[in-house]
């Protein structure tokens, strides 16, 4: 249904591309959220990325990877936003954990306060390719696909980025014990 | 949280699917605004038609292989695509007409002015189609939405009429791409593509013949009549065509028996495709 739909926009039908629009549109906020850790933010690049995707779909040559293709342009638009956000110095309206993520009994509120703080020491591209194995739950090869990079580099990624993750856990957890002792 | 919890399961958990709604308001005003945004539509035209004015410049242009330097705008071609200007040419004779081609420009060639600084552009030298020319770094301030590293693909190989003019599928789509030097500006969703071509002339072919002939077979959207400004490039005179539909401009110059074309590939880019004309210098 969506290389239709897809072959039909690129034709310039825009009642087609909106239902692609809003047939992709809740996980493009997903992604976008998870990435950038803010609600509007997740927003603005959405809407950008829809913009674009119009724009630039007649270059888009194989209409069946248009999911991978959309993901991957709002990665793209998660990075800028990102860049943005540090040249502006923005104060970054955070997203709260709570709010974020549907309570689970397997994480504690205080685990997941402290993924968050960890997360956000990620760089953006580390953040990217978490949320594409952990929220997607894309395999590497389909990482890859959507990035735009080898599968072999996609593995090394994921791989750094857990490490990384879990290195800013770790860090996060010395830091809470010692400010636990000096109290 | 320790270490030897599985940080894995946890980002599985963590990030999981909560639900996310975008809300409606955010597609209603994408929706609005792509109502005022056109499709970025591309096209490496290449004389794939055979000529249909002249018996013996079919002969002559089908025989004479053609040296391209492409450097203008590059669209993703799609096949089987009959409305967009990227629209594949098809193999069957076309009922659609033709554009037309204007006479030569009458006025005097004069350079337009190029609001874009060229200060910091880098040299670019292409033994194979022989001219140099000058390229951004990056695309900083200069049209795309986001910045990256300016991607310079030189060709691999000479463009061809035989081997090129048939870019219906994603893989001959491919092997024209390879003939061309490309400069890519900008990353992924926001790129300009720079692009050029030169091709020998058959001998007896006219300019306004030869590109009678590289016009045809464009499809509908970009039927329009062709009109021409004059313009100089390493001071030879040439000409830019300033109403093409398809979304890029594109100059040709002909000199010595080939003509040499430059073109970018996104809407209102023009200075830009100036700035890059401006740094040009042919080897001969």
């Amino acid at each position: 249904m969506d290389r239709d739909l897809v072959e039909a926009a690129q034709r310039g039908d825009r009642e087609a591309f909106a239902i692609l629009a809003r047939t992709h549109g809740d996980r493009l906020f997903g992604i976008a959220k998870r990435i950038l850790r803010d609600h509007d933010r997740a927003e603005d690049a959405v809407q950008q990325t829809l913009v674009i995707a119009w724009r630039e779909l007649p270059r888009l040559r194989d209409p069946d990877r248009f999911g991978a293709w959309l993901h991957r342009t709002l990665i793209n638009r998660c990075y800028a936003e990102t860049a943005r956000a540090r040249r502006l110095s923005v104060v970054v309206r955070e997203l709260s954990p709570a709010g974020s993520v549907a309570p689970d009994e397997l994480i504690s509120v205080a685990d997941r306060d402290q993924l968050e703080r960890g997360f956000r020491r990620l760089p953006p591209e580390q953040r990217a390719i978490l949320v594409l194995r952990h929220y997607l739950g894309l395999e590497p090869a389909e990482i890859a696909e959507t990035l735009g990079i080898p599968d072999g580099t996609a593995r090394s990624r994921l791989h750094y980025a857990h490490r990384a993750m879990r290195a800013a856990l770790e860090a996060d957890a010395r830091s809470s014990a010692a400010e636990g002792r000096s109290a | 949280m320790t270490q030897t919890r599985d940080i894995e399961r946890l980002l599985d958990t963590w990030l999981g699917d909560d639900g996310s709604t975008l809300p409606d308001r955010v597609i209603d005003a994408s929706l609005a605004q792509i109502d005022t945004t056109p499709q970025r539509r591309v096209l490496i035209r290449v004389p794939w038609r055979i000529p249909t004015f002249n018996n013996h410049a079919r002969m002559a242009l089908t025989a004479v292989a053609a040296v391209v330097v492409v450097v203008g705008g590059i669209a993703l071609l799609r096949p089987g695509t009959s409305s967009g200007p990227g629209g594949a040419p098809s193999s069957a004779p076309s009922t659609e007409p033709s554009p037309s081609v204007s006479p030569s420009p009458s006025t005097a060639p004069s350079p337009a002015p190029s609001p874009v600084s060229t200060s910091g552009w880098l040299p670019f030298s292409s033994d194979r189609y022989g001219y140099q020319i000058r390229y951004p770094p990056t695309s900083t301030g200069l049209g795309a939405i986001e910045t990256a590293a300016t991607m310079v693909t030189p060709a691999s190989r000479d463009w061809s009429l035989e081997t090129d003019k048939d870019i219906e599928s994603q893989a001959a789509f491919d092997r024209t791409l390879a003939a061309v030097d490309l400069f890519v500006l900008g990353p992924d969703g926001s790129q300009i593509y720079v692009y050029a071509f030169a091709a020998s002339v058959p001998p007896g072919m006219s300019e306004d013949e030869w590109l009678t002939t590289y016009y045809e077979g464009r499809s509908t959207v970009c039927s329009q009549a062709v009109e021409w400004q004059p313009i100089t490039i390493d001071g030879r005179t040439g000409r830019l065509d300033v109403n093409d539909r398809c979304a890029d401009e594109q100059a040709f110059v002909f000199f010595d028996g080939r003509v040499y074309s430059f073109g970018i590939g996104q809407p209102n880019q023009r200075a830009l495709l100036e700035a890059f004309l401006s740094t040009v210098r042919f080897s001969q």
